[in-house]
């Protein structure tokens, strides 16, 4: 198996278990906020959210809706009830070797962020904001499983010295990783509306002048002015509400030839994404995972002459044609 | 198991100049270890304050705060002296601590 093999199946792999394991801390909420208990008694759904005695009632109902999209509840007209769901969790032999580790202690702070979030949505201990938290971001952007990523999309994006990129929603780790691979013939250019994590990428890309641009700029309004050979989209989707208009921007931004890797949790690949996305979701900038059917059905519609190379689950290689 | 810093532990150094000036010289002597009055020579404090910074004091000092209670440095006894040094988890953290500089500026 080469490489680039096993690093689609690294990705892809530790997003199921990420997944699993969010579909069970869910469920766990259930039991912990006596949601379970109250639905038994079918009451409906303003009941339900009058007999559960959180203050921060949106996130609530967030809960609610997220355990409306896993099957575990559901609502008829009149009210709430339980329909006897059952999750198999499934660890097959080849998944151990591909299992990373350090993503779990971030989810596990995640997770305990939720009773924090629960109480508010400005609680102190709730630490998933891009900018006031980009300590925290900077610390997740640096684990293994993006650091595989990363790797990933050197190799699906042919980056290497002197080719030109344009990376969309960079964060803090990303920019030296990628300035270090396209050396001084190239230019790494990463546009982040993070100033807190564009802070930390600095220090990192000043400390080994490396030939990247910071830009502080909302992706999803901002048009790019230069033509770049590669466009990376990691992560970032979820937190654009007009995926085509942006998406179409990019596609201009790249040169014939030019290639788009796109690196999610895509919805029409990945069972039970709402699980992830509830927790995701404690950043109020998310909106949700997107679909590659989608991002592919943008792009055409946007009149681009591309073809599309599904990478594993996880990744997306557009080629401008 | 990778160490993953606890980001309540960045912020509690961002707080405290003295922790910070601390860990920092003992970073650049790693993996040396030093003695107490040493490090409150270098960091420029008085011994008993140097003393709340890397293992409590009384209620001047949170220990739960401490340099040793958070993993950041060891304490080691030699021939009946206490010297202190720099943990791994340490190293990792001043590490990120100096990229963090600028952003912690913003919360000044």
């Amino acid at each position: 198996m080469s490489r680039r093999e096993t690093l689609v199946k690294i990705v892809d792999t530790n997003i199921d278990h990420m997944i699993s394991l969010s579909v069970l801390h869910l469920a766990q909420l259930g039991i912990k906020y006596g949601i379970f208990k109250a639905v038994a008694s079918r009451p409906s759904y303003g009941e339900l959210l009058a007999q559960i005695g959180v203050p921060n009632k949106p996130l609530l109902m967030k809960l609610v809706e997220h355990l409306k999209a896993l099957g575990i509840i559901e609502e008829t007209p009149t009210n709430l009830i339980l329909n006897g769901f059952s999750y198999e969790l499934k660890f097959p032999n080849e998944d151990y070797l591909l299992l990373l580790p350090d993503w779990i202690p971030m989810f596990e702070e995640i997770y305990k962020m939720v009773d924090f979030a629960l109480i508010s949505p400005h609680h102190p201990h709730v630490l998933m904001d891009f900018d006031k938290d980009a300590d925290f971001w900077d610390i997740r952007l640096s684990s293994s499983f993006h650091s595989s990523y990363r790797e990933l999309i050197l190799r699906v994006g042919g980056i290497d010295r002197g080719v030109e990129v344009l990376d969309l929603g960079c964060g803090s780790v990303s920019p030296a990783f990628f300035g270090r691979h396209v050396g001084e013939s190239g230019i790494y250019v990463g546009v982040d509306y993070s100033s807190g994590l564009l802070d930390i990428a600095r220090a990192r890309v000043e400390k080994e002048n490396l030939p990247v641009e910071l830009k502080e700029l909302d992706v999803a309004v901002m048009k790019p002015h230069n033509s770049y050979d590669v466009a990376i989209m990691s992560f970032v989707l979820e937190y654009i509400q007009n995926r085509r208009n942006v998406l179409g921007r990019v596609l201009e931004s790249l040169r014939d030839g030019g290639r788009l890797v796109v690196v999610d949790v895509f919805r029409d690949e990945f069972n039970n994404v709402e699980a992830l996305e509830f927790f995701e979701g404690l950043n109020g900038d998310f909106i949700g995972y997107p679909a590659k059917a989608e991002i592919k059905r943008a792009i055409l519609e946007e009149g681009f002459d591309v073809s599309f190379e599904d990478v594993g689950r996880s990744v997306l290689l557009v080629r401008k044609l | 198991m990778v160490a993953v810093i606890d980001p309540h532990v960045l912020r509690s150094l961002h707080r405290s100049e003295l922790r910070r000036r601390i860990l920092l010289y003992l970073y650049e002597i790693y993996p040396s270890a030093t003695y107490l009055s040493e490090i409150a020579r270098v960091v420029g404090s008085d011994p008993s304050n140097v003393r709340g910074a890397l293992v409590g004091l009384g209620n001047r000092y949170n220990g739960e705060s401490s340099l040793v209670y958070l993993g950041l440095v060891e304490e080691v006894v030699n021939n009946g002296f206490k010297y202190y040094r720099l943990t791994e988890y340490g190293k990792k953290v001043v590490e990120m601590l100096k990229d963090y500089q600028s952003y912690y500026r913003k919360f000044m």
